[in-house]
């Protein structure tokens, strides 16, 4: 029996439907298609006169014409990508941005922070500053390749970020990039920077806001919540201090596009507070709000909590999120919880990728960048994919990209993770990259049922996405429009 | 299940279109590319299920007979039209495949294809249909208002900054090159080195698009670069064309320089357009022409058009034509792209437009920002791409099937009343509402 790739679900309403992963489309699916889809999964085609032959010759025709219900997994392997080929992509397409890791080192002592002891990533580099000469080197490698990509496509992104550690702690040498990339007479360069708000002062706050920098600050929800995570060295919480910087920079500033809020959160949150502490707040409204969980990947981090902890937080979600079915809901409408930390889920659901291969080229699964698309630089000259993979080394500042390291840190990854994304249903529902599957020494998956884990959750997606559309179908229809009105540019960097 | 518990609904890869003008309407099967025409009064029974009624109940409701009915609905799910289901379910249309590439930093980049060079606004002929003229008898396609051309200076683009326009589109990418000259003429020295110029920056495709015959050092030129010299034809012998064109010796001339470039291997082609004095899809003696010639192509104006000219000689030689059949793929393309996405056009002023309809909204000029100062400010971006969503001025318009959100229907809407319906000439309304299901 030859699986096809794709999974069954049914919505609140009892409705059944078919998520066909070859093709990305859903088809609402009625006993007939069912037994079609199993049919043909056991090679058997239905005859001419069975009441079922329509459904087969309605799975004939969507293979034929749009490669769906297919069972050919052996074209889902992509070609093998030669280091010239790989070079070529990246001389073209590559080079999207430049991250630069200003400093290790960090002000505060998170007890999330992934250099914390409860995961396996360490900033033992023997440097912990970048200092100006190696970030304006770092800053001139990426601007030429990037501009010289320009000249082909004058759409190319040039994008520069700022991170640590908290990455104020140099910020001469942010202030120093920022004025050697305009000096090359590029204008329209996305800043970005993370930071945890602490040290951001009026002098630094009116330079990044002069240069359109955008600013993402770390607040976790109210006082309690924040301080019980995000806390100085001393254990005295952060919240007065980042709020403060906040509002000083809202009171000069009132009308600053480009400010972010980065929202950690574990199974310990209240979420309803949190929620109703961005909904009340002025500072908060009408701004772009990630929420991100605090990472369950090779770590011990979620042993503090009881299991009835995170059963409650788990009710708490499903209580808040139920609200996105309430008669009337809809996107974009002052509740940055249920937008992007419920809908945000479901919205990308919906945005797949539909027809085309899913994947990048030469990793055909998985929603990992090619490795040289973005450019991690880090206080010793070292170049790595990406600032949520320590350790993975893809070059260096004196030496440009190493392409034979890339080409090797590809074919690790196929050989290791998406050598086993041929049956799998869900390839363009997957949402994980090179920084899921990153122990800090290799590949591998975080646990036996990773990918069990993850078809369900994506199940759990469908199945919500669906029931939400059927009840409410234009709920997302105008959301990028309020997006793209509400957040320029700045969702291109979230995603 | 029960007749009473069922809901029935279209897949999202079947299209379909009413025609408001006599109730009836088409289904668009695509993966099984067929189309299913439907009655009104099977229009009506559609509308009653899609209300959620069993089919009985919409028999009831239509005045239909219930056996009718269920055949119908039988009928729509073994063509793999629709299916019934136990419940009202949500069904995705088919839509274009990645709505996150249109976010900025996931741009792929635009690609220019094709650049239209309009190098002079001069003229020896004074064809009444001329788009150029704003008493003309030929409307653009989508039979919207022509823009004053009043603002455009009586003045032929300096040779050194169309070749500049060039040089940049070539960088770009490029490879396509058309020209459109009325009379080669007066500027025979300018298209010469245009078209030699053309020749060295390696564009793979160059067409003259001309509506005279050409003079000895344009067909030179012509032969050297290898272009495509397309002859704009208002009928089919001498007596209907200069007729139209209000030149004596113009067809003869064309046909002349047509047969000079044969010998030279070079390629020609045909543009008719509608004059009203010739029925190209009767023409005994265009259909001569045609076989004795050999043209590369043939493209016949898209209003004209007519699907009657499938089966006629000259089916093979037809490169457009609206309201084709459906295609998965292609009506995929088209929900992403207007007609004008990959072409940008220059004006005789340097001006660079999207549109030759759209004079009033220059996206830049020749000498600032450059073809690819434009580019690089995405300012193409709004009329070559479709916006996921319609604006709400469109939503439920009848002439979608034939507006397809064109950017000149966007441009010339004015509140809530689109001007391009209004204005539509009564024979393209007749001619869309024969075509109402057209994708």
């Amino acid at each position: 029996m030859q699986a096809i790739r794709g999974l069954h679900f049914s919505t609140r309403s009892g409705c059944r439907y078919y998520y066909d992963d070859c093709s990305g489309l859903c088809y609402p699916c009625p006993t007939g298609l069912r037994t079609a889809i199993e049919r043909s999964c056991e090679g058997e085609d239905a005859g001419a006169e069975e009441p079922q032959a329509q459904w087969g010759r309605f799975v004939q025709a969507r293979r034929r014409s749009l490669g769906a219900f297919s069972q050919d997994t052996h074209s889902f392997l992509p070609p093998r990508l030669d280091e010239k080929q790989l070079r070529h992509k990246l001389l073209t397409t590559g080079f999207r941005q430049l991250l630069l890791v200003v400093t290790d080192a960090c002000n505060l002592n998170c007890k999330y922070c992934v250099f914390s002891d409860h995961y396996p990533y360490r900033h033992d580099r023997p440097k912990k500053i970048m200092d100006i000469d190696l970030a304006l080197a770092a800053t001139d490698v990426y601007l030429n390749q990037a501009t010289r990509i320009r000249r082909r496509n004058p759409a190319h992104p040039i994008a520069v970020t700022f991170y640590g550690g908290e990455p104020l702690l140099n910020y001469p040498v942010i202030e120093a990039v920022i004025k050697h990339v305009l000096s090359r007479g590029i204008t329209d360069t996305i800043f970005s920077i993370s930071t945890n708000g602490t040290l951001l002062n009026e002098n630094i706050a009116d330079f990044l806001v002069e240069h359109n920098v955008s600013i993402a600050v770390s607040v976790d929800g109210p006082e309690i919540t924040h301080d019980t995570n995000r806390v100085f060295k001393d254990g005295t919480g952060s919240f007065e201090l980042t709020l403060r910087n906040i509002d000083k920079l809202l009171s000069r500033h009132p009308d600053y596009p480009y400010l972010i809020f980065l929202v950690t959160y574990d199974n310990g949150t209240n979420l309803q507070e949190v929620r109703d502490f961005f909904r009340s707040h002025d500072r908060f409204q009408k701004r772009l709000m990630v929420f991100s969980q605090v990472s369950p990947h090779f770590t011990n981090y979620y042993s503090r909590f009881a299991p009835e902890q995170s059963l409650a937080f788990s009710q708490a979600a499903n209580a808040i999120k139920s609200d996105m079915f309430r008669e009337g809901a809809r996107y974009g409408h002052n509740d940055a919880m249920l937008d992007f930390l419920f809908g945000l889920p479901l919205y990308l659901c919906q945005s797949r990728r539909i027809l085309g291969n899913s994947g990048r080229p030469g990793i055909p699964s998985t929603s990992t960048c090619l490795p040289g698309e973005k450019l991690c630089v880090v206080p010793t000259g070292a170049i790595e994919v990406c600032e949520k993979a320590p350790g993975l080394r893809i070059g260096t500042v004196e030496t440009g990209l190493d392409f034979g390291l890339i080409k090797e840190t590809i074919d690790s990854y196929n050989h290791t993770i998406t050598s086993n994304c041929a049956t799998c249903p869900i390839t363009r529902l997957c949402g994980t990259c090179f920084a899921t599957f990153w122990s800090g020494s290799a590949f591998r998956f975080p646990s036996p049922k990773f990918c069990h884990a993850r078809t369900s959750s994506a199940t759990s997606v469908l199945e919500d996405l669906y029931s939400l559309l059927e009840v409410n179908p234009s709920y997302f229809s105008d959301s990028r429009t309020i997006d793209e009105r509400l957040f320029p540019r700045l969702k291109a960097l979230t995603y | 299940m029960t007749p009473e518990q069922m809901f029935f609904s279209l897949h999202g890869d079947t299209i379909f279109r009413r025609n408001d003008k006599d109730g009836s309407g088409a289904l668009y099967l695509l993966p099984e590319a067929k189309v299913l025409t439907l009655e009104p009064s099977a229009v009506a029974v559609l509308d009653a299920l899609w209300r959620g009624l069993s089919p009985d109940a919409a028999a009831e409701a239509t005045g239909r007979k219930p056996d009718d009915v269920r055949s119908f609905v039988a009928m729509l799910e073994i063509s793999g039209a629709g299916c019934c289901l136990s419940a009202p379910c949500y069904v995705e249309p088919l839509r274009a495949c990645d709505p996150l590439a249109s976010l900025p930093h996931f741009r792929a980049g635009s690609e220019l294809q094709r650049l239209h060079v309009f190098p002079t606004p001069r003229c020896t002929m004074s064809c009444s249909h001329c788009t150029r003229r704003e008493n003309a008898t030929l409307k653009p396609c989508m039979g919207c208002s022509r823009p004053s051309r009043k603002r455009v200076a009586e003045v032929d683009l300096g040779a050194s900054l169309l070749t500049r326009g060039m040089r940049e589109a070539a960088e770009l990418g490029c490879e396509s090159l058309t020209f459109h000259v009325g009379d080669c003429g007066p500027i025979a020295e300018l298209v010469v080195r245009s078209l030699k110029a053309a020749s060295e920056l390696g564009f793979g495709s160059v067409e003259l698009i001309t509506g005279t015959g050409l003079v000895d050092s344009v067909l030179r030129a012509a032969v050297g670069a290898h272009a495509l010299i397309t002859f704009q034809l208002l009928g089919a012998n001498s007596a209907t064309h200069d007729a139209a064109c209000r030149r004596r010796g113009t067809f003869d001339a064309i046909i002349r320089s047509a047969r000079l470039l044969l010998k030279g291997n070079a390629s020609i082609g045909f543009y008719c357009l509608r004059s009203g004095v010739v029925d190209w899809d009767k023409s005994e003696a265009w259909l001569e022409l045609v076989r004795d010639l050999r043209p590369r192509r043939v493209v016949l104006d898209r209003i004209v058009t007519r699907r009657s000219l499938r089966n006629t000689a000259i089916s093979g030689y037809i490169a457009e034509e609206s309201f084709s059949p459906p295609d998965a793929l292609s009506y995929l393309k088209s929900l992403q792209q207007t007609c004008v996405s990959g072409q940008l056009f220059v004006g005789s002023d340097g001006y660079v437009y999207t549109c030759p309809y759209l004079i009033r909204e220059p996206i830049g000029s020749l000498e600032r920002p450059g073809i690819y100062g434009i580019l690089a400010d995405g300012r193409e971006d709004p009329f070559w791409r479709k916006p996921i969503s319609h604006p709400a001025e469109c939503r439920g318009c009848r002439w979608n099937p034939a507006c397809n959100l064109c950017p000149v229907a966007k441009a010339l809407l004015s509140g809530a009343n689109c001007a391009v319906a209004n204005q539509m000439p009564p024979r393209i309304q007749e001619r869309i509402s024969n075509n109402a299901g057209g994708v």
